[in-house]
């Protein structure tokens, strides 16, 4: 047996070298190995909050997922913990929040984004059981493709990484290079149109709307997590739990082509119940910086694209403004 | 849990620890402890009913297996009392007894029963696992008995893992009585060269499933899943990829099965032989699913052929026997029904009947072919015409298997779609819209799957010849065992990092839940 266990030993070793490649690789920091996961997939902020819970909670899509949290805790204090992704529906956005009242019972603040984006019925993604399922299980983890495509992405931008710093092209740290940012200089030619004339947008503003035009058309409110969104004002309210919805700031292209659709006037009155709950519940307040509630002076550089601000250029100013209302 | 699942994973070395272990007498008992545990883990959930009728759903089939158990285990007993006459008439109480409750659970929606009483309860009754090949297995106990082949189980304990063993409940290999009943008697313990065969085995039927079939899997969905859009050159490479992901996926099964009852000490027969090497169906259905081929023939082809003819009517007067011919048509359109119950498997048992006897007229006409001598371009165009005419069938195999039962005009248009649109500039272009958007959208993916095909099939086609040509058909363990040294840690290594790239390549995001094809039957 002892002989049959040894060549057995020997056997899994390739299996063990490419999982210890993989646990240095893999940007999640799942096994809180590292200082905090790169990036800002779901599953490392779900559970690097698993791992250790804070108060002080972001939740949202990609346009609340990119904040500085030095910036946040200069402006809105210490204790804040960004759980936003990329591509979260209001769905899995209000799971998440339910999955972080159970686990974090003295949750003092939240910060919850809704947008017409997210109340849209027609997005509807519910990822939150698969997504658990892997918290829970090492196992599923290490052997889910998409994680592994990951760290093999992780490990070709390390070795990019490695030659940029060898030709003396940067001075970032590994762990300043693998930091997701959306920012872009804008040369000239990126203004000029087919027909040789100068728009005043940006190539990447002026795109933005051709993409999500047919992602929006058909618009109509999920009534289902619109209503689980007033249980959750009231519930956070009921609790002591400071609750700010915010609908972040988007281009003035984009509030164009929602008008034109009737998606303004279709938010109105979902804005105007939103406003109300929130006078009647203590506790609870709505920032409406998407239609104009609160203007926030921005060029059409200081835009990624219709629904990101740069996050050099134009983040920045946004969480001065948010995170000091916040404090 | 399935034999690929992390969970069997734990449990079988758990089972074989304590199984090794215990003393004799308590042998027996862990073993069928084992297989209720199995068993109960793959009931079905009861929640989308009342807790009452929940409930009910949910271990209907544990007490089907229970009472199959008991009735079988009081019948055998009763038979082997009884004198001739009494005894036949017992075999063929329990034989018919089992059949109609395969009958209701499998073929329910085949009969005119809907007609007459609509979808009715019996179509939402949950379908108990394994009941083709328990059934089976019961009915060749029972005619073993009858015929005094075997000696009636005393031990309902043995009889019960006889028939519901958690390595073969789920997709056979189907058992013989007597092989297995002597086996469980007797006391197993731990031998090392034992245990490595079985080691062995499992690598390869695991490769074979997890890094094979289902990756295969993942490409034959995509296109079976949208034949309209693709040509004649990629719906037929889908087709063929299918015939080798069946192969890949039942063979896997089986050796996964063997190994696991090898590790505890336990024989259980083969049931695949290098059967793509075969230059006849007759030699083909000796080779593919073996444990069926031998009971269709054990208890059905020859009993039919020895039948007395001669009181049936209008063929009575001409023969005393039914020809032979006849008899191989029937077992083999019957092994269609056998394989599903929809109109595609019948259509697919019926195109097996007529290889198998067109077959036989070619013989009978032409005579039969030459054993020695022959040229090995022929030999190769057999095996060929065998492949491709098996493929053939195979369209009707995967629709019959689909979600939707009355597939068979999609398997009519799936050949027909075949024919059309052959040309390589529409092939290549389509074969990377297959691979690409489909499942796939990175070109490094879709390379790597490609690439690691290629090392599937290459690591499995050397040691199937090696098997067919070198080791006169041994057992796959054993043609593991006889490689040399440096070829055979390399053949390890490519299994195991083999089996980690496709059990990490089918979870999480890309066809994900990959299950046995055998595993309704």
């Amino acid at each position: 047996m002892g002989k049959i266990l040894k060549k057995l030993a020997l056997l899994f070793v390739p299996v063990a070298l490419y999982f210890a490649f993989f646990l240095y690789f893999e940007p999640n920091n799942y096994f809180g190995l590292k200082e905090s996961a790169a990036g800002t997939a779901p599953i490392g902020r779900v559970k690097a909050f698993a791992q250790d819970p804070h108060t002080r909670l972001i939740l949202g899509d990609s346009r609340l997922a990119h904040f500085d949290m030095d910036e946040v805790a200069e402006w809105g204090g210490e204790g804040w913990q960004n759980l936003a992704f990329g591509g979260a529906s209001l769905r899995e956005t209000l799971d998440l929040l339910e999955y972080c009242l159970e686990t974090q019972p003295d949750t003092s603040q939240i910060l919850l984004e809704v947008s017409f984006y997210t109340l849209n019925a027609k997005y509807d993604t519910d990822r939150m059981s698969a997504l658990q399922d892997t918290l829970d299980n090492p196992l599923a983890y290490l052997f889910n493709l998409e994680y592994n495509v990951n760290a093999f992405t992780s490990f070709r931008n390390w070795l990019i990484w490695q030659g940029q710093v060898r030709r003396g092209e940067t001075t970032d740290t590994w762990a300043q290079a693998q930091q997701e940012t959306e920012t872009a200089d804008w040369p000239e030619e990126d203004y000029i149109l087919e027909d040789g004339t100068r728009s005043p947008l940006h190539k990447k503003l002026r795109e933005y709307v051709q993409i999500i035009d047919p992602v929006i058309t058909g618009w109509s409110v999920n009534e289902e997590q619109l209503a689980r969104l007033r249980d959750a004002m009231e519930e956070c309210s009921r609790r002591g739990i400071r609750l700010t919805l915010v609908l972040p700031p988007m281009h003035e292209s984009v509030t164009e082509l929602c008008r034109q659709k009737g998606i303004e006037e279709g938010m109105a009155p979902v804005l105007e119940e939103l406003y109300a709950l929130a006078d009647q519940l203590d506790g609870v307040e709505v920032l409406d910086y998407e239609w104009g509630g609160i203007p926030l002076e921005l060029e059409e550089w200081q835009y990624f694209d219709g629904f990101h601000l740069d996050t050099e250029k134009g983040l920045p100013l946004f969480t001065q403004d948010l995170f000091s209302r916040l404090a | 849990m399935s034999l690929q699942s992390f969970g069997y994973f734990g449990f079988l070395p758990l089972v074989a620890l304590v199984y090794l272990l215990a003393p004799a007498r308590f042998q027996t008992p862990i073993l069928l402890a084992a297989s209720l545990f199995f068993y109960w883990q793959a009931l079905p959930s009861g929640d989308h009913l009342s807790p009452l009728a929940g409930a009910f759903y949910h271990f209907l089939p544990l007490l089907l297996a229970a009472a199959v158990l008991l009735g079988l285990w009081r019948l055998g007993l009763a038979i082997s009392r009884a004198e001739e006459a009494r005894r036949r008439r017992l075999v063929r109480r329990g034989v018919v007894g089992l059949l109609v409750m395969l009958a209701l659970f499998k073929y329910y929606n085949l009969s005119f029963l809907p007609a007459l009483f609509g979808p009715g309860l019996l179509q939402k009754l949950p379908f108990p696992l394994g009941i083709s090949f328990f059934t089976f297995a019961a009915i060749g106990y029972l005619v073993d008995v009858g015929r005094g082949d075997v000696t009636a189980e005393e031990s309902p304990a043995r009889l019960g893992v006889f028939l519901f063993f958690f390595a073969t409940v789920t997709s056979g290999p189907i058992c013989r009585a007597g092989k297995v009943l002597p086996q469980l008697k007797q006391e197993h313990r731990f031998e090392a060269q034992r245990t490595v065969d079985a080691l062995r085995l499992f690598a390869l039927g695991l490769f074979k499933k997890a890094a094979l079939a289902d990756l295969l899997g993942l490409f034959v969905n995509e296109v079976f899943g949208n034949m309209a859009g693709y040509g004649g050159g990629v719906l037929a490479l889908a087709l063929m990829l299918y015939t080798f992901q069946l192969y890949f996926d039942f063979c896997g099964y089986s050796e996964m099965a063997r190994a696991s009852a090898l590790l505890l000490g336990i024989e259980l027969p083969e049931n695949f032989k290098t059967p793509f090497f075969s230059t006849n169906f007759s030699g083909f259905w000796n080779r593919w699913h073996i444990s069926l081929s031998s009971w269709l023939q054990d208890y059905l082809f020859m009993p039919l052929v020895w039948a007395d003819a001669s009181r049936l009517p209008l063929i009575g007067k001409k023969y005393e026997r039914l020809p032979a011919t006849f008899c191989v048509f029937v077992v083999f359109f019957l092994s269609g029904f056998w394989h599903g119950n929809t109109l595609p498997f019948v259509v697919w048992g019926l195109l097996q009947a007529l290889y198998r006897v067109g077959e036989e007229i070619c013989h009978q006409k032409l005579g039969k072919p030459r054993k020695k001598g022959v040229k090995p371009r022929v030999l190769w165009a057999k095996r060929l015409g065998v492949f491709v005419l098996w493929s053939f069938s195979m369209v009707f195999f995967r629709v019959g298997s689909g979600p939707d039962t009355s597939a068979l005009g999609e398997g009519f248009a799936y050949l027909a779609g075949m024919c059309r649109n052959w040309s390589p500039r529409l092939f290549g272009s389509q074969l990377i819209q297959a691979l690409y958007a489909g499942f796939y959208d990175d070109p490094m993916m879709a390379a790597a799957w490609l690439a690691f095909a290629a090392f599937g099939f290459v690591l499995v086609g050397y040691l199937d010849h090696q098997r067919f040509f070198h080791y006169k058909d041994k057992p796959a363990e054993v043609v593991l065992a006889g490689q040399k040294g440096p070829v055979r840690w390399l053949i390890y290594y490519g299994l195991v990092l083999g089996i980690l790239a496709g059990l990490i390549i089918q979870n999480g995001g890309f066809g994900g839940g990959a299950s046995f094809a055998y595993a309704n039957f």
